[in-house]
């Protein structure tokens, strides 16, 4: 495909609609930025990010490079300014399924994830993240520490809402049939948060003190930590929180009010009808059980033996639910079903259980002494057993005992239950079961018990009989041996038994316990309610509902006999039924998307473990009874954690579900923000172009694993390091080592880790500045401590990096070493690190070091190769993303463009200006459909309250607990009603709430307010929000003040409630005496050129106008030369890469294409041998004065200027340049290169000297990578001809590093000097080869070569006119004489006078591509001017008072903005022509001309000096006001 | 110093104020004596203002950008 073809902006086919959206993918700082220009420039964009909040990677740095701007305070007001932007929509945790159309009209289908927190409700008030239990690495802080469930990605974020982390169901809550939040309860438990621990139970479970003794815990079975040692204690620890809470006085249950008239009868009190009636008394409806017995508890109460499970905490729990309003009717027996009804009840649960025991059917199974399990142990329960040891001697008559030999015939956990009691009523006990003694069907540590108790076992044998005595009594029971058995498909069993093997085991009781089914006899044939073939209740299972309408039926009358926890689930779900029938809702439940159960693989866990995060440690043993003891009473056997044990159990929790619904956010949440049920949700949405800018991960340094990464604690990460230099990092910006947090004092940095090595063939061109940044940082805290960068080249190429690295040189001492380490041990005492090298004189050192950090390079993750995959745009083998070679910022799918690291690593300037040039290239498509979808928030006219006697209102903001816990926010509201002016002051639990905000508009027009104090958080954020809520009720702006109490005041003086206080009530004092004096300022329209000026046309000039041309605005273009084109006329061949779709188009085919596209656009006039006289105006109405080739002059009028003036190779005699035919300059040789190759063909050496001149003193950039081609080229011609390259570092950053990696291939040679050893170039004048002197670092030896030709690198330098068209157009030069841009980072190609931008080499040398998309990112910033229908001007704004200036230029000079102008029509003190004006539209409103006026003649609007004077007058007020009041 | 003296702190809204706000955010403690005043930059930043403080009561004056 060929880039010249696809350059046609406008599709011809006009049918096709233009949707005047974009979608921006990637919210970091380069997509924040195109999101900007565009919405600037009237389109609609949705900003989709996956993550929770925007700011990319940039706002998890600590500063900037070169100049050290703190990352966090130069993104943050982009931050809010993308977030308050009326036309962006940010849509986070949003992922990217699939775009159909093409451009002009795509449609994307997205996905949202849930955030589980209502942004728009959510005021960040941290409440929620502050009970939150759940702690979790905090990956933004690159694990470095830990955070809570529900956070925020950082303080600043944005969207400022909370988001809770799901990654799944954890596995215990999966395996518990009624679903318990074990790992919430856990959490809590572990925070030493009983009450709230044993509410998380309390919702799924009402039975937390019986499941906690005699669950079977299969949450246990599933628990993840059995991977890494054993499992949770899950039921010791439920157990523990109730004994804990049960030991406190028994809070009163609140009653439930019935709010329906509806009622429901529930048969039989055990655990599956309690649970119901409970669900359905919350639910509002009047619940009644039916209970046979004299009390309730079903099985817990009469089937469950003391010893395991005492009495009064089944009462106690009972209790609980009975509390809530339900009846309970004891020794109820329901005799048949329709008298329920026929009492009028309108639903019935059946939930009798299983209490009818089984007698096998063998000979003697009615003798006297045998009994059944079920009867007996309700019999033990009701106390009609005596105790033989203790209670012999009584002579109750209605107390029986127990035979003396028991035999047990069963092996379940009932028989168990039978066998134990019996030995504790003083029986000998025997167990016989059909098992063998490891297949019981009971617990294997019931089996144990029963044993070390002393209960014998008879296992693997049928009964044949049961063998009497003459008086009809049990005397022995006849069994055979187990060969074999199994059941057939219908259950049936079968046995083989062992021939001869029968034998008796002597007893005189038995104790069937082989079983045990429901007793339904209450329901007779004809009651419309089906029995299955098992006696048990048929029932639909999604459901619970029995085949009688209004009858449903749960728990172990419906599943046989089963464990309390599934009761409990089956009380929940015939509830839930129920309810759905009562309100005449369909009973089978809608489908509820559900998340994954999270199972840990044993690779997670290791990496867990080896990060540190988990370790191995066995559970916590729970005290039990001794054998002996246990064996006489029913006294609990097992014993219970005390607080110090369960909290260490708790703490071995891995958090697997990280969100465990605990609920503990939701109870803290004021503003009812959060939502444990939100979905994921789909939505199209429609837009004309999409530009990707998702950004790179850093690489895994675990991968290389000879550096140590993940298994030594002191080797991390450049970014991890970032974090640890951040003031708002996990060590708040004290430099501590991971192992012991102590300050290293040997640090050593690693170079292109995942960058130039055997899996990544590029540089990732940002590596070497930010080591060198942070070495910086770190000796900026600790001068005295020792940094080694261990670097192949320093790659210092752009504008001031290499000043930049001497200053880290000379100025902080950083010691780099040009070398690859050899290897990195670790010294496993002291955590420090060995390093093996080998320096550039082949000495082997081996040094140690305190902490290593891993310079990461840039890789692209899989998610986004994935997303590059699914929208069909190519990409290369690393995921980058190919782009046009000409046309540099666009895919290969039309309309799709990408930008920033995602097409080649790079650093935040360049992706800035990607993401500006790629916003002008989507205007230029999408020009037609400007203005389209905007919207402008609309207010009424605003009131004028000049004249009016200020009335303040004072609103005071408890923010949840933030400010209201720290501070008597009441105290501080009341005190603010007597202030001076104040006519109203209130407290709102959320100020910022949308609630509140109305409120606030409303309070204004009720009570007349013309002042609103907000003392709530800070005006960085909120200010904006409040200010909505004036003009909404018709008041100017800025007749509102803030006063910070939370930020400033609740926050930071947290421990001294009666000072904060104080302090509150000062700063509130201190708003509203500056509120007083606040004026109204306004804003008015002026009107402005929609053209542009663009000064220069090399490649970068045409290519801003014709961007500016294609959307529409005209331009007018001056070039001093007699042609088109500037430098690139002189490049004749492409770098060779494969970096794009097109190779196939030439430079010079290049610009002759460009060349022709701007003589033939009409929007676009040229002026030729044209040169510019004089410039003047302001931002939106320039004018300038023009000398044509014929010496014509003329003036135009213009809104922007373009500044491209291009920049030119240098020219000096260094190295004998000049002086020998053979010394080129790289330009010189390219030249040949292209027209004499049969001279590039007889040559046999050549020699390149890179860094020439200038560039020892700033490194131009594109020379290493310009010699590299020609090197190249040269082979290409003459494979033979020896080429050898003096160098100091090779600088080609990104791709370009495959030019470096083919010329070595090639054999291109590469010697290395420095400045203290530059080559020395000889020539003579007879001799037509020239010497070159020079000294081999590697050997230590001087040598000399003679060479055909020398090709000097003479790097860029800026063009002749540079300095007189700055001083014309304002536009400073930086030390190089580049021009100077207002913001290294974020202005890129702005310039700090307000309306002029700079583009290509102007600002500083690059490459063709670079300048292209420069020109076009210009022609965004300018776009943003030119598209406005008039500029806006007023507000804080600086203001001269001409009868007090007396022109003395002073702010002429001082202002940074070049905004202050002498007016010779206004006049000045003592009516003198000439005073100072200073042009609203373009002023800044920073105030630094009104500080240096000498005259004080300026005033800065809303920060006039009596507002501030009033403001510190007032903090120094408070006794008079309390002496007046 | 004692956590008395009254101190005025003139910062910056761009970089002071919004790290003052931060230190919030961090929960950092300092003596409730200092106040702060917002200004939209140091540029703005006057002697009379100062002077105006430390007539006023001020013990002393900081100014942060």
């Amino acid at each position: 495909m060929n880039s010249l073809d696809l350059k046609p902006q406008m599709k011809p086919n006009n049918t096709v609609p233009i949707v005047g959206a974009v979608m921006v993918v990637g919210g970091g700082i380069a997509g924040m930025q195109a999101a900007l220009d565009l919405a600037d420039q009237g389109f609609k964009v949705y900003l989709v990010e996956t993550k929770s909040a925007i700011g990319g990677k940039m706002a998890q740095l600590d500063k900037t490079f070169p100049t050290n701007d703190c990352a966090m305070c130069t993104i943050s007001p982009k931050l809010v300014e993308v977030g308050r932007h009326p036309n962006i929509e940010v849509m986070t945790q949003t992922e990217i399924l699939d775009i159909r159309g093409e451009v002009g009209d795509f449609t994307v289908s997205v996905q949202h994830a849930p955030r589980y927190v209502i942004a728009d409700k959510c005021v960040a008030c941290g409440d929620c993240s502050n009970v939150c239990p759940v702690i979790v690495p905090d990956l933004f802080n690159q694990g470095l520490n830990k955070k809570r469930a529900i956070s925020k990605l950082y303080p600043q974020a944005v969207p400022n809402a909370f988001y809770i982390e799901k990654r799944g169901i954890s596995p215990c809550r999966d395996a518990c049939p009624a679903g318990q939040r074990a790992q919430g309860y856990i959490a809590l438990i572990r925070e030493g948060r009983w009450e709230d621990a044993l509410r998380v139970i309390k919702m799924d479970n009402p039975f937390p003190g019986i499941c906690g003794r005699i669950c079977n815990h299969r949450c246990e079975d599933a628990c993840n930590r059995g991977l890494v040692d054993e499992p949770i204690n899950i039921k010791a620890l439920k157990r523990f929180v109730t004994d804990k809470v049960y030991a406190q006085p028994r809070k009163p249950v609140e009653p439930v009010t019935p709010i329906y008239s509806e009622r429901v009868a529930i048969i039989g009190a055990g655990p599956c009808g309690l649970t119901a009636a409970q669900d359905l008394a919350k639910a509002g409806y009047r619940v009644t059980i039916f209970e046979a017995m004299p009390v309730a508890g079903g099985m817990l109460r009469l089937g469950v033996p003391e010893y395991r499970l005492p009495s009064a905490i089944v009462d106690r729990e009972v209790q609980d639910i009975l509390d809530l309003g339900v009846e309970l009717r004891l020794n109820t027996q329901v005799n048949n079903l329709d008298d329920v009804f026929a009492e009028g009840f309108d639903a019935v649960l059946i939930a009798v259980g299983a209490h009818e025991g089984i007698r096998l059917k063998i000979p003697g199974a009615n003798l006297e002494g045998v009994l059944v399990n079920t009867h007996f142990l309700r019999d033990v329960r009701l106390g009609r057993y005596g105790q033989r040891t203790r209670d012999t001697q009584l002579s109750a008559q209605d107390l029986q005992f127990l035979g003396k030999n028991v035999l047990v015939l069963g092996g379940g956990n009932v028989a168990v239950d039978c066998a134990r009691t019996a030995l504790r009523l003083g029986s000998q006990v025997a167990m016989a079961c059909l098992e063998s003694r490891d297949n019981m069907p009971a617990h294997p540590w019931e089996v144990n018990a029963a044993e070390e108790e002393g209960v014998q076992l008879f296992p693997g044998l049928t009964f044949e009989q049961i063998i009497g005595d003459e008086a009809g009594h049990v005397k022995g029971v006849e069994c055979m041996r187990v060969a074999s058995f199994s059941f057939d498909e219908i259950g049936r069993l079968h046995v083989e038994k062992v021939p001869d093997s029968n034998f008796v085991i002597p007893c005189d009781t038995v104790i069937f316990s082989v079983g045990q089914r429901a007793g339904l006899a209450f329901i007779p044939q004809d009651a419309g309610v089906g029995i299955t073939q098992k006696q048990t209740i048929a029932i639909n299972p999604n459901t619970m509902a029995a085949t009688r309408k209004g009858v449903f039926a749960a728990g172990d009358s419906v599943s046989g006999t089963a464990f309390v926890i599934e009761a409990v689930a089956s009380g929940h779900k015939a509830a839930e039924s129920i309810l759905r029938y009562l309100q005449g809702e369909a009973l089978e439940r809608p489908p509820k998307p559900e998340l994954p159960v999270v199972h840990l693989s044993q690779q997670e866990i290791e990496d867990r473990i080896a990060r540190g995060e988990i370790h191995r440690q066995k559970r916590v043993p729970i005290p039990e009874l001794p054998p002996e003891v246990r064996r006489n009473s029913f006294a609990e056997v097992e014993r219970g954690y005390d607080d110090e044990s369960a909290m260490a159990e708790a703490a071995r929790c891995l958090a697997c579900g990280v969100c465990s619904e605990c609920m503990s956010c939701v109870f803290a949440c004021g503003a009812n923000a959060i939502d444990h049920d939100m979905a994921p949700s789909h939505e199209e949405v429609h837009v004309g172009a999409i530009i990707l800018a998702p950004g790179y991960e850093i690489y895994r340094a675990e991968f290389s694993e000879e550096f140590g990464y993940g298994r030594f604690p002191n080797v991390i990460t450049s970014l991890q390091y970032e974090r640890i230099l951040s003031a708002s990092g996990p060590t708040f910006g004290e430099i501590q080592r991971p192992s012991d947090g102590i300050l290293p004092e040997r640090i050593a940095f690693l170079q292109c880790i995942g960058s130039r090595d055997q899996t990544h063939d590029y540089c990732s061109a940002v590596c070497c500045m930010y080591a060198t940044k942070e070495a910086i940082m770190t000796k900026e805290h600790h001068p005295e401590l020792d940094i080694r960068v261990f670097m192949m080249d320093m790659r210092a190429f752009s504008k001031g990096y290499l000043a930049y690295f001497e200053r880290a040189k000379k100025k902080y001492g950083v010691d780099y070493i040009h070398c690859r380490i050899s290897s990195l041990n670790e010294d496993p005492n002291t955590h420090n690190l060995r390093i093996t090298y080998f320096d550039e004189t082949n000495q082997i050192h081996t040094e140690e070091f305190n902490l290593v950090v891993l310079s990461v390079g840039m890789e692209i993750s899989n998610e986004v190769r994935n997303l590059g995959r699914r929208l069909g745009v190519e990409l290369d083998d690393y995921g980058f993303c190919h782009t046009v070679q000409f046309n540099p910022v666009e895919t290969s799918r039309s309309g799709i463009y990408a930008i920033g690291p995602f097409r080649e690593p790079k650093d935040i300037p360049e992706s800035v200006v990607e993401a500006s040039g790629a916003a002008a290239s989507v205007a230029a498509r999408l020009a037609p459909a400007r203005f389209q979808l905007t919207v402008t928030p609309q207010f009424p006219p605003e009131k004028d309250v000049s004249g009016e006697e200020p009335r303040i209102g004072v609103f005071v903001c408890h923010c949840g607990s933030n400010i209201g816990g720290y501070l008597d926010v009441p105290a501080v509201t009341e005190y603010a009603r007597h202030l001076p002016h104040v006519v109203h002051a209130e407290d709102n639990l959320y100020t910022c709430s949308q609630d509140s905000i109305r409120h606030i508009t409303q309070q204004i027009k009720d009570l007349g307010l013309n002042r609103v104090v907000v003392a709530s958080c800070t005006p960085l954020t909120h200010q904006p929000l409040f200010q909505d809520s004036l003009r909404s009720a018709g008041l100017n702006p800025f007749l509102f003040e803030m006063a910070n109490i939370r930020n400033q005041c609740s926050w930071v003086h947290s421990h001294d409630w009666d000072s904060a206080t104080q302090k509150a009530r000062d700063l509130i004092r201190m708003a509203v005496g500056k509120a007083a004096l606040l004026e109204a300022q306004k804003t008015f329209a002026v009107d402005l050129q929609h053209s542009a000026l663009v000064v220069g046309g090399g490649l970068a000039g045409m290519s801003a106008s014709l961007n500016l041309a294609d959307q529409g605005f005209n331009v007018y273009l001056v070039e001093k030369s007699n042609h088109l084109g500037g430098n690139l006329r002189n490049v004749f061949t492409s770098l060779p890469l494969e970096v794009g779709l097109n190779s196939l188009v030439s430079p010079q085919e290049l610009v002759d294409y460009y060349e022709r596209r701007v003589l033939e656009n009409p929007r676009i006039q040229i002026f030729l041998n044209s040169t510019i006289l004089d410039h003047h105006g302001f931002m939106g109405n320039f004018t300038t004065k023009i000398e044509k080739e014929d010496g014509e002059r003329l003036e135009i009028q213009h809104g922007i200027t373009i500044l491209a003036i291009g920049g030119e190779e240098y020219r000096g005699n260094d190295y004998q340049y000049g002086k020998h035919v053979g010394i080129l300059t790289q330009m010189e040789l390219e030249d040949r290169i292209a027209h004499q190759p049969e001279l590039i063909k007889q040559i046999r050496s050549i020699a390149m000297i890179l860094c020439v001149g200038p560039a020892e003193n700033y490194c131009s950039r594109i020379c290493c990578t310009v010699a590299l081609k020609n090197a190249l080229a040269i082979k290409d011609i003459n494979p033979n001809a020896k080429v050898i390259i003096f160098y100091k570092d090779i600088r080609t950053y990104g791709f370009k590093e495959r030019i470096y990696k083919t010329a070595r291939e090639k054999g291109v040679i590469f010697f290395r000097y420095d400045d203290t050893c530059k080559p020395n170039v000889i020539t003579d004048t007879r001799n037509t080869s020239i010497s070159i002197q020079a000294h081999d670092l590697n050997l230590g030896i001087d040598f000399t070569m003679d060479f055909d030709l020398l090709a000097l690198a003479m790097p860029v330098v800026p063009a002749k006119d540079a300095k007189a068209l700055s001083t014309l157009f304002k536009a400073p030069l930086d030390m190089d004489g580049f021009f100077l841009e207002a913001h290294v980072k974020l202005r890129p190609v702005d310039v700090a006078t307000e309306g002029i931008f700079i583009a290509g080499m102007a600002h500083y040398p690059k490459l063709a591509e670079e300048s292209i998309i420069q020109a076009q990112a210009a022609a965004a910033r300018a776009a943003r001017v030119l598209s406005r229908e008039h500029l806006t001007a007023g507000g804080r704004v600086a203001v001269v008072d001409p009868e007090k200036c007396t022109g003395c230029l002073t702010c002429v000079r001082i202002c940074p903005f070049n905004v202050p102008q002498i007016k010779s029509n206004l006049l000045g003190v003592g009516k003198i022509q000439g005073a100072a004006f200073i042009e609203p539209s373009v002023c800044q409103g920073c105030g630094t001309c009104v500080a240096e006026c000498p005259a004080r003649a300026i005033q800065l609007m809303h920060y006039t000096d009596a507002q501030i004077m009033a403001k510190i007058s007032a903090l120094f007020e408070e006794s008079e006001l309390i002496l007046n009041s | 110093m004692e956590d008395t003296y009254q101190i005025l702190a003139f910062c910056c809204e761009h970089c002071a104020y919004a790290a003052a706000d931060l230190a919030g955010g961090l929960r950092i403690q300092y003596p409730p004596s200092i106040k702060i005043i917002q200004i939209p930059c140091t540029g703005k930043m006057d002697i009379i203002l100062a002077l105006h403080a430390l007539e006023e009561g001020a013990d002393a004056v900081m100014v942060a950008g």
